[in-house]
């Protein structure tokens, strides 16, 4: 404990600690804060829109239930908590649906139609910060750890009077990562709380959510700390180590992310969505023609054993709704259904293709905890479908149960539109996300122990 | 104290006067020297004494405050690379390229110079300057220190340079490479080439400087004729000069 | 020293970093890089037209099921062919039936940078039905991981990876001799600091640009990606030069970063860090400007306008009346009769001309909002060297923000030209119900499918070729710039 007292003492009296704290703080803090105003007033927005929505759903003058379903509403995507974090897939997946019947309609206006041309592969977000600079950060701090000490002989002089290789590194590196996370740890805890106390959190777990999040950066941040190290363990200048870790960098942060890109959707094929969407239509197009319309209209009633509409126990035109949407239903549960989990296939892969670089395990792991991973948005999209669904099944089946006989359209008021409640949605669980972070988890772990195993042997072999 | 008698259009080198302070440190109080062609000239001195300045002077890498320095005639602070053709500059640590052979380092060298020799004539140059043939087509990365010295020395010989100018040749070398390089350094000489060297190494001036000035204080605080003294004697000299301009 | 001695002096230079083997290391790295860019960015234009292809092939489907349904019910029939049925209808084909597709075709070096494409589609289905509130309500979902990382194009590897292969190239040149001692024996050769370092960087700057210009050749025409260049050569050619200027702009910071006299490793850290704040950190700081400089309206307002639009237009008897005002801007006194505000297909139109006009606004600021952005990135773009070459390759690709935002203004023009080619018949329609044939079940009253406007794409060139002008000009000046700071400082020999 001393040691690590003494090397922790010489670590705060760098100037490059400073340095680099007030980079990392200055730049977090920024993109934090910005964050977090964007966060509070999109939540107020979203807020406003869907009591007013709700107030025009139960407003609407006496009609036909199906007008009602027209008329639909939009729901609105809430942000999760932690998105003023890592936002995750939320800036690039829709967040707006309008509900109405017969359609799945798309979650449209992803905030990065809006970003604009610059704002990509930037420093928007704490993540991205996170997963570029604070690696820097780490190198900064790190890489002159051993080769300094070799380079002006003061390590020739440690070794030559019995100071053990093994606790020395064990006390630079706990020293080193002491002031990291005070540097990173701290910042992201201050936003993170800020987000937390400031922002309606129901469902979200957002304490435990918040301190896994920020002990997976950490990790992240001690990995590049490792590596920093393992360079300086064997360069023999510290300049050399420098070199070298800045080429590690560039080569995990910078390049292999995309070329992970590449390899996913080339080893991980799916269909585009616009694919899925004409082969949708081209299914329901004949089921849609007169001439179908006419053979169901005659099934039904030779189903019933009558001759006329008006002689059924039903309403003709309410049970062909309820049949049709039932039709729509298996489709989209189909071509939707596997269209997603296409692309959850693909993000699966992508914690796998951590392996590649640890900063994609990282961008997995970090927005599976904050609550913004493509599972949240699916499960979302699909609660909306189920409440779009639930809207479509209770006016069809009004009008299916309210027969109207010569020509004459059924009118319903408000009690029918008091029956649909408001839209509720409920994140993912916890339990569920700790689940999807298991891969990712894993892999970044694996970066963890396959530098440190590297360390052992460099330590217990250190040469001056 | 004179350091030359020959006039200074007829010297190689001439340094006038020369006056060169870094900040309040003055490195140079107006340094006399003149060297002629074949002559050996050893400035003896301590650490900080102003060696490596008059060196960075006389290239032109540094310019006087006061005085002149004048290489063959050129006035080394206004015309530094009109002076360095006529000079060969072998620092204390002869650093080559050690992805090269000694060949192939010649060449490059003599490029810079503006030469072009072809690869027989620089194993040739390399040969007269006692590198062994077999190292030739070797990596410098390989070579030891007085290997890459020899590499310097066939530079020289490549440009037929009039001043040799050695910064601490022999330090570092085994005594049987620092003869070897003697050896090499008084055939120069022959040749009538003028060799200014900085150095401490009181022994090896002895076989090989003609003059020998003691610096100190930023001037030559005299010039002694090693042939006259024996090695102790000229141990005893140096030491009592230095004691002298200290107190 | 003569000016003829210059070359010798490159050509040595040229020979001693080709027998380095990390020189060879970073041109294979590059070239393989270059090559899986060009590959991915003509998998990527492939798909681009194969979306392209589909349209055309669905518009074209659209017209012919629609003329065989026409043939189909010219003969009297027992079935019932409601209005949302009957493609024969001017209403029914143009609301239901008809695919309209506004589309932005990939120029011939679209293969250079996926740009907006992946966010952003280049086929949009022109729709009359409810969710219209926006022009960019085409979306196309994919993995939210791949976008976040970004894709493998060439443009990153030209903007991002060139510049970090040059630096580990030129990065240490004269600095790592400065640290080994060799710029001692250097600078002892009758010549100056500016000769040696011109031919060192020269040196660099031409293996720099001939790995870059003809890796980036080499991996176009082996990826096949490349289309036809006629009418694009001048762009081709200046987007080239740009590209050079911009290596040489980056070797010339190698060289102001090795005069700064401190040594490889600050030298390397010094470019290392320059790159970072260049690509990374200005980018992202110019596109907080944008943000601030041309404010994104709020998408809900407009989902809020438009909803308001429609409660109000269903709310008592607002639709008829709504519909009677439509009628009465568009009928002479005496065309109107009692009871045409009640036909479903003017209530319609009225009432989409109803939430046009209450969104009109909305859809004007986000029209201006949208170009506007565009126009000061394009600005703010030119103060990073990095942010301005890969403007000059989007542009070029037609995958920028400016091509998009006036894409969707031409598929909002394509789409009223579509309204005023309808509303006049479906009008005529209403206004004289005449059945065209006697016992037939469907309307029959139009079959002008083949003279549909069609969506003409407006030309990229243009703007392509202007961009790469403007960009090979500002990195020609800072290139030149660095060269003559580098140049300046390069004076003399460090003592």
């Amino acid at each position: 404990m001393r040691r690590i007292g003494a090397e922790l003492a010489l670590c705060l009296q760098d100037a490059r600690l400073r340095w680099v704290g007030a980079v990392l703080a200055l730049l977090l803090a920024v993109a934090g804060l910005g964050a977090w105003r964007d966060a509070v007033r999109y939540g107020q927005d979203v807020d406003a829109v869907t009591a007013a929505e709700r107030a025009r759903w139960l407003g609407q003058d006496a009609k036909n239930p199906h007008s009602a379903d027209h008329f639909g509403l939009w729901v609105f995507k809430p942000s999760a908590p932690l998105a003023v974090l890592d936002p995750g897939s939320e800036p690039y997946t829709g967040r707006m649906v309008r509900v109405e019947a017969h359609v799945f309609n798309d979650a449209v206006y992803r905030a990065v139609q809006e970003a604009g041309p610059l704002a990509r592969a930037g420093l928007g977000s704490v993540a991205d910060i996170v997963g570029l600079v604070v690696p820097l950060g780490a190198i900064l701090l790190g890489f002159s750890a051993f080769a300094a000490d070799r380079e002006r002989g003061t390590l020739r002089l440690a070794l030559g009077n019995g100071i053990a290789p093994g606790r020395l590194f064990a006390g630079r590196f706990a020293a080193l990562l002491i002031a990291l996370v005070l540097v990173v740890g701290l910042p992201l805890l201050g936003i993170g709380a800020l987000a937390a106390m400031s922002r309606d959190a129901g469902g979200w777990q957002l304490w435990p959510r918040l301190l896994a999040w920020i002990a997976a950066q950490l990790a992240y941040a001690a990995l590049f700390l490792l590596v920093a190290m393992l360079v300086s363990l064997r360069a023999r200048t510290a300049g050399h180590a420098l070199a070298a870790a800045l080429a590690i960098w560039v080569g995990l942060c910078i390049a292999a992310p995309r070329l992970a890109t590449t390899a996913v959707e080339a080893f991980v094929p799916a269909v585009s969505y616009r694919e899925v969407r004409a082969r949708l239509d081209a299914e329901m197009r004949p089921h849609r023609t007169a001439e179908a319309n006419d053979g169901r209209t005659r099934e039904i009633l030779a189903r019933y054993g009558v001759s006329e509409a008006d002689e059924l126990p039903v309403d003709l035109r309410g049970l062909m709704m309820v049949e049709n949407d039932d039709h729509h239903f298996a489709l989209y549960d189909r071509e939707f259904g596997a269209f997603f989990e296409g692309i959850a296939a693909r993000e699966r892969a992508f914690a796998w293709a951590g392996l590649l670089s640890p900063r994609i395990a990282l961008q997995a792991l970090s927005q599976t905890l904050a609550g913004t991973d493509f599972a949240q948005h699916a499960h979302f999209v699909w609660t909306v479908e189920a409440y779009r669904r639930s809207i479509s099944e209770r006016m069809n089946t009004e009008i299916r149960d309210r027969p109207q006989r010569g020509g004459t359209t059924l009118v319903a008021g408000p009690e029918l539109w008091r029956e649909i409640p408001p839209f509720a949605h409920a994140p993912l669980p916890l339990a569920r996300a700790l689940a999807d972070a298991a891969v990712p988890a894993l892999v970044l772990a694996l970066w963890l122990a396959g530098v440190g195993g590297l360390c052992v042997p460099l330590v217990r072999r250190l040469k001056p | 104290m004179g350091a030359s008698a020959l006039p200074a259009d007829a010297s190689v080198l001439a340094i006038d006067g020369a006056v060169k302070r870094f900040g309040s440190r003055t490195a140079l109080a107006g340094l006399d020297l003149r060297l002629g062609d074949g002559e050996v000239f050893a400035l003896l001195g301590p650490n900080g004494a102003g060696k490596t300045t008059t060196i960075n002077l006389i290239l032109g890498f540094l310019r006087a405050e006061a005085g002149t320095i004048r290489v063959c005639g050129i006035e080394a602070g206004e015309d530094p690379v009109g002076a360095r053709r006529h000079v060969a500059y072998i620092p204390e640590q002869v650093a080559l390229y050690p992805g090269l052979s000694g060949v192939e380092n010649l060449r490059y060298f003599a490029t810079l110079a503006g030469l072009d020799p072809s690869k027989d004539e620089a194993r040739a140059l390399l040969a007269e300057a006692g590198l062994a043939p077999e190292a030739h087509g070797r990596k410098a990365g390989a070579y030891s220190k007085g290997m890459r010295q020899k590499v310097g020395i066939a530079v020289a010989l490549a440009r037929r340079a009039r001043l040799l100018l050695l910064d601490e040749p022999t330090s570092g070398l085994d005594p049987s490479a620092a003869a070897d390089f003697s050896a090499t350094v008084r055939a120069a000489a022959e040749r009538g080439t003028a060799v200014l060297m900085a150095t401490h190494d009181l022994y090896r001036v002895r076989e090989m400087a003609g003059r020998v000035g003691v610096l100190s204080g930023g001037r030559i605080v005299e010039e002694i004729d090693p042939t006259a003294l024996d090695h102790a004697a000229l141990e005893r000299l140096y030491i009592e000069r230095l004691a002298e301009v200290a107190s | 020293m003569s000016a003829v001695r210059f070359p010798r002096l490159l050509a040595a230079e040229l020979r001693l970093i080709l027998r380095e083997r990390l020189t060879w290391a970073i041109l294979a790295a590059l070239v393989a890089a270059l090559a899986l860019a060009a590959w991915t960015g003509a998998g990527r234009v492939d798909a681009a037209r194969t979306a392209l292809a589909a349209a055309t092939a669905d518009s074209e489907r659209a017209v012919r099921e629609a003329k065989a349904a026409h043939l189909r019910y010219s003969q009297p029939a027992a079935i019932n062919v409601n209005y949302w049925q009957d493609p024969t209808d001017a209403f029914g084909y143009r609301t239901y039936f008809m695919a309209a597709y506004a589309v932005k075709p990939p120029t011939p070096l679209s293969v250079l940078a996926a740009g907006q494409s992946d966010v952003q589609p280049a086929v949009t289905k022109i729709d009359f039905g409810f969710s219209t509130v926006f022009d960019d309500t085409a979306t196309e979902i994919g993995s939210a991981a791949a976008l976040r990382l970004g894709p493998f194009d060439l443009a990153f590897v030209l903007v991002v990876l060139v510049p970090l292969a040059i630096i580990a190239l030129a990065g240490t040149r004269l600095s790592s001799e400065h640290d080994s001692g060799i710029l001692r024996m250097i600078a002892a050769q009758p010549t100056g600091p500016r000769r040696v370092a011109g031919a060192k960087f020269g040196a660099a700057a031409l293996v720099a640009l001939t790995a870059t210009l003809g890796g980036t050749a080499l991996a176009l025409l082996l990826s096949g990606g490349l289309g036809d260049l006629a009418g694009w050569s001048g762009t081709a050619a200046l987007l080239a030069a740009a590209l050079a200027a911009y290596v040489v702009f980056w070797v010339a910071a190698c060289a102001l970063a090795a005069s700064l006299w401190r040594g490889a490793v600050a030298a390397l850290a010094v470019l290392v860090l320059a790159w970072a704040f260049l690509t990374v950190a200005l980018p992202t700081a110019l596109s907080l400007a944008v943000d601030a400089l041309a404010p994104v309206p709020s998408r809900i307002a407009a989902i809020d306008a438009s909803r308001q639009a429609q409660a109000h237009f269903y709310a008592g008897n607002e639709a008829a009346a709504v519909t009677a005002g439509w009628l009465e801007a568009r009928l002479p006194k005496d065309a109107r009769r009692p009871g045409l505000a009640d036909a479903p297909e003017l209530k319609r139109l009225a009432r989409d001309a109803h939430y046009d006009e209450a969104l009109a606004d909305h859809h004007r600021a986000a029209r201006a909002q949208a170009l506007a952005a565009s126009a000061w990135s394009q600005k703010l773009a030119l103060l990073s060297p990095a942010t301005a070459l890969a403007l000059a390759l989007e542009t070029a690709s037609g995958t920028d923000a400016g091509r998009h935002a006036a894409f969707l203004s031409e598929a909002a023009t394509y789409r009223r030209s579509l309204r005023a080619f309808f509303e006049p018949r479906i009008l005529a329609q209403v206004l004289d119900p005449v059945p065209v044939c006697a016992g037939c079940p469907a309307r029959l009253d139009f079959d002008a499918y083949d003279a549909v406007p069609a969506f003409a794409p407006a030309d990229a060139r243009g703007s392509a070729e202007r961009q790469a002008l403007l960009t090979l000009v500002c990195l020609a000046a800072a290139a030149l710039l660095l060269a003559a700071l580098a140049a300046r400082r390069l004076k003399q020999w460090p003592a």
